[in-house]
């Protein structure tokens, strides 16, 4: 049965299939990490838009790009902070529950499992 | 690995906007406004009132929602809510908010008579004079509300000014407690004196608060008679019989004197055959040169028949 393709191990493939090593699929999820904790928005400016990732979520992602979890799962943000309108519930707050990423973060989390399409 | 195909499941965006307008520091908008939106539209005229044989069932779907930042301006507003009733930019609007929970369900089309019950007042419409003023600026800062657009051409009167014998007609009747029972119902335009919450369960044989009066497949009451086909504030049935089956029965009992061939000439036989007679040619000439021949063509057959 093939393996399924892990996110984070898409550099690794691409550069080499036979010589990609687990010391490199850790290092592209490092990586992706760091980028990630870059994106978030530190100072908000006005007119910018902002995107909320569960903090479940990013937890998952750390403790994966770490080695010590599995895979986080597709993001859905929505299910986990919004209601049925799509309203954000009330008791939901930034740092426990939401993080605020800019738009070059989330673009690196939809691109990190689009990879995965085909 | 395809369920991965859109790279997330969902996506929750806010925009950062300034905390007031007195203030500029950055806040991000957690809970825009969504905007359930409804078009105020006029009652109908008399004449297509008059005229409707059609019968049909006309569905007024419910109001669609919008979610506009308090950010935004009136602008942005104005042309949010052209775009999403598909209102002509050429005309003018007049918006009226109105107060809604989550459960209700208002209908795309409100009449004048419905929606002035779920206006506090008729005259407190949103101010989208000044273009550049903010969303939250003019009082949208619900979570959740309802927004009533009434529409003009240039010249036209407005939805909820127009004065129209049924409205008037309808307004008496508002005064009057005793006009409104479950039984009669109300007269054509007229609306209950009782008001429903939106979010209240209605039973089954009480009457829908946004169940549009003349757009209800059931047949007219009028004076606790059915009556098929429309009907006029002072108008009555023409006849004690609750089914109407010609509007040419002059009197009751009048049909059943004399047999309908004894009545009918020749003429008018091959007229009725031919659908041009009656009610049929309302607006239609007859073909009097045909008529005139088929006539004599009858008298020669009726004069040679007697000289044999």
């Amino acid at each position: 049965m093939a393996e399924s393709p892990q996110p984070g191990t898409v550099n690794a493939n691409v550069s080499d299939s036979s010589a990609s090593t687990a010391p490199d699929m850790q290092y592209s999820r490092e990586l992706q990490l760091n980028m990630l904790k870059m994106s978030f928005v530190a100072n908000l400016e006005i007119g910018s838009t902002v995107y909320l990732v569960p903090v479940k979520w990013f937890l998952a992602f750390t403790a994966w790009a770490k080695g010590q979890g599995g895979e986080p799962g597709v993001p859905d943000p929505a299910s986990i902070l919004c209601d049925a309108d799509g309203v954000i519930k009330e008791d939901m707050s930034e740092g426990t529950d939401y993080h605020l990423v800019d738009e070059e973060g989330w673009n690196m989390i939809k691109e990190t499992y689009a990879s995965y399409d085909c | 690995m395809t369920e991965y195909s859109h790279g997330a499941l969902s996506e929750v965006s806010r925009k950062v906007i300034p905390e007031s307008s007195l203030s500029l520091k950055p806040v991000v908008e957690l809970r825009p406004p969504i905007i359930v939106v409804s078009q105020i539209v006029p009652p109908p005229s008399v004449s297509v009132t008059v005229f409707n044989f059609g019968g049909g069932v006309r569905i007024n779907p419910p109001a669609r929602s919008m979610t506009i930042s308090k950010a935004d301006t009136v602008a942005t507003l104005e042309t949010n809510l052209r775009n999403h009733l598909s209102l002509k930019a050429t005309g003018q609007i007049r918006c009226y908010k109105i107060k809604l929970t989550r459960k209700d369900n208002p209908p795309q089309r409100f009449k004048v008579s419905e929606v002035l019950r779920f206006i506090p007042d008729k005259d407190d419409q949103l101010d989208l004079t000044v273009k550049t003023r903010t969303v939250g600026e003019i009082g949208i800062v619900e979570p959740y509300l309802g927004i009533a657009v009434e529409w003009k051409e240039m010249g036209d009167t407005w939805p909820m000014d127009f004065k129209h014998p049924v409205i008037e007609q309808a307004s008496k009747d508002e005064g009057s407690a005793d006009a409104h029972t479950s039984e009669k119902g109300h007269t054509l335009g007229a609306s209950p004196l009782k008001m429903l919450p939106f979010s209240r369960r209605r039973l089954s044989d009480e009457k829908n608060i946004f169940e549009s009066d003349d757009e209800s497949p059931r047949s007219v009451t009028l004076h606790s008679r059915a009556v098929l086909g429309p009907a006029l504030p002072g108008s009555y049935p023409r006849s004690l019989s609750p089914i109407q089956r010609s509007s040419s029965a002059e009197r009751y009992g009048e049909r059943n004197k004399i047999s309908f061939n004894s009545r009918v000439s020749n003429v008018h036989r091959v007229e009725r055959i031919r659908g041009t007679t009656g009610l049929n040619n309302l607006g239609r000439l007859l073909n009097f040169q045909v008529n005139c021949r088929q006539y004599l063509l009858h008298e020669c057959c009726v004069a040679m028949s007697r000289s044999l």
